[in-house]
């Protein structure tokens, strides 16, 4: 069972570096979050069992840690800017487009990284790591309701801000 | 007729998988009949794809720390010798309470003898309580209570009976904790006398003097007029009710250790 476990978790470290790295934005702190992320999840296994979601696991305890450490360091909890400026349903981008265009992609990750914590980690979550609504109300600790609510803020922002810094760039 | 608001809400439920039922049907129809939820539904599309395809886009190369990471994991053993102490002292805890709690039960259940063979004496002289055998055969009356006792009880035989100050009456079960206890009744110098033998595990011998003699101690009572003398002996306890009026704690002693044979 614990060489299973092991095995999942060895198997999440991709996953797991680069949800830390998203919310770090800093290579040393992605790296010193997931050894410790590692370090927790080794020592309290044997209180899963069989069925257990390893990987949501992991990512609950990752979060947790992240969240303890920002307290620590005194970092006040981001504020979420919950009003979304001219909704735009307007994506001209083809995905294949932005596949080839290394400068297009580069904005949109800047924009991604400009996010608030809060809506960047979702959107980790959902598109890089493919949780369900429900893995990532545990993980989170919030409804369902408001990973729903959350997602759709989250991309609207997303949206919102690489068109800023798309158009600014075509000036 | 579904707005279109309603419709992009169920569109981005739909690309995360989480749309299903009537609304992905209905979703399905509107998409068809509708161009512009098609378009939307599009642009969505791309732009979920788009951010997807961010994911390849964090190249940092993490390789060495993987690699250091991952032969951590593997060396890991579990602390199961902490466990184990853990759930031993658990279990070692556990079993004691269980054994303090029997313990308690077991003490509560047990009840005074002394009192049960007063009840029973006055209920046997008023006639209330009949002998189920009537003999003065201490070997009759010792067969007689032979596998219906839960425990091994045998009156003493002297060469002599005749000879001996009292006269064995006869024997009867009565009911104890759920159990039968032996009742023996006897008759000295014209006084009835009661003998009733329980278990230790009914019954505790009970009063206010206590006696010690040959490492057995006697516990000496008085109830309702009658003198109670009981005791525990090689796995029974006895209770002997008397109301001789020449009072002497040790004439009773002689329906098991016969005349003369024994000092108290």
């Amino acid at each position: 069972m614990s060489e299973k476990i092991k095995k999942e978790i060895i198997n999440s470290i991709d996953s797991l570096l680069r949800y830390a790295y998203t919310m770090t934005g800093n290579e040393e702190d992605a790296k010193d979050l997931v050894q410790e992320t590692c370090y927790k999840a080794l020592k309290n296994m044997e209180s899963l069992d069989e069925n257990s979601n390893v990987k949501a696991w992991l990512f609950t305890i990752m979060r947790n840690l992240w969240l303890n450490q920002r307290k620590r360091n005194l970092i006040s909890p981001v504020h979420i800017d919950e009003t979304i400026e001219s909704m735009s349903d307007e994506w001209n981008i083809n995905p294949e487009e932005l596949l080839i265009n290394n400068e297009m992609r580069q904005l949109l990750m800047k924009a991604l990284n400009d996010l608030p914590d809060t809506y960047k980690e979702i959107l980790v979550l959902r598109y890089f790591e493919d949780f369900s609504y429900s893995e990532i109300s545990r993980i989170l600790n919030c409804p369902l309701g408001t990973v729903m609510s959350r997602l759709n803020r989250a991309r609207e922002k997303l949206k919102e801000t690489f068109l800023k810094i798309y158009e600014k760039k075509q000036l | 007729m579904i707005d279109h608001k309603t419709i992009k809400v169920w569109i981005n439920l739909y690309l995360d998988g989480e749309l299903a039922g009537d609304e992905l049907e209905q979703l399905k129809q509107y998409i068809k009949e509708c161009e512009e939820c098609a378009k939307i539904l599009k642009q969505q599309r791309d732009f979920v794809d788009s951010i997807r395809v961010l994911k390849d886009e964090m190249n940092i190369d993490f390789t060495d720390f993987k690699a250091e990471l991952v032969k951590q994991i593997e060396k890991f053993k579990p602390e199961r010798k902490k466990i184990f102490i853990q759930l031993s002292l658990i279990s070692a805890v556990a079993i004691f309470l269980v054994g303090v709690l029997l313990f308690i039960y077991f003490y509560s259940q047990r009840i005074d003898l002394a009192e049960i063979a007063v009840e029973n004496h006055i209920r046997q002289i008023n006639g209330q309580l009949p002998l189920e055998i009537e003999t003065s055969s201490e070997i009759e009356i010792s067969n007689w209570f032979d596998k219906k006792l839960k425990f091994n009880f045998r009156l003493p035989r002297y060469p002599d009976p005749s000879n001996q100050p009292y006269r064995i009456k006869g024997a009867r079960l009565v009911a104890l904790n759920n159990d039968y206890a032996a009742l023996v009744s006897y008759e000295m110098d014209g006084r009835p006398m009661t003998l009733l033998v329980a278990p230790p595990k009914s019954a505790i011998p009970h009063g206010k003097r206590k006696v010690n003699f040959k490492d057995i101690n006697f516990y000496l009572d008085s109830r309702d007029g009658f003198n109670i003398l009981s005791w525990t002996d090689r796995g029974l306890t006895y209770a002997l009710v008397f109301d001789f009026e020449n009072f002497d704690w040790k004439k009773p002693c002689i329906v098991c250790h016969s005349q003369g044979t024994g000092k108290m």
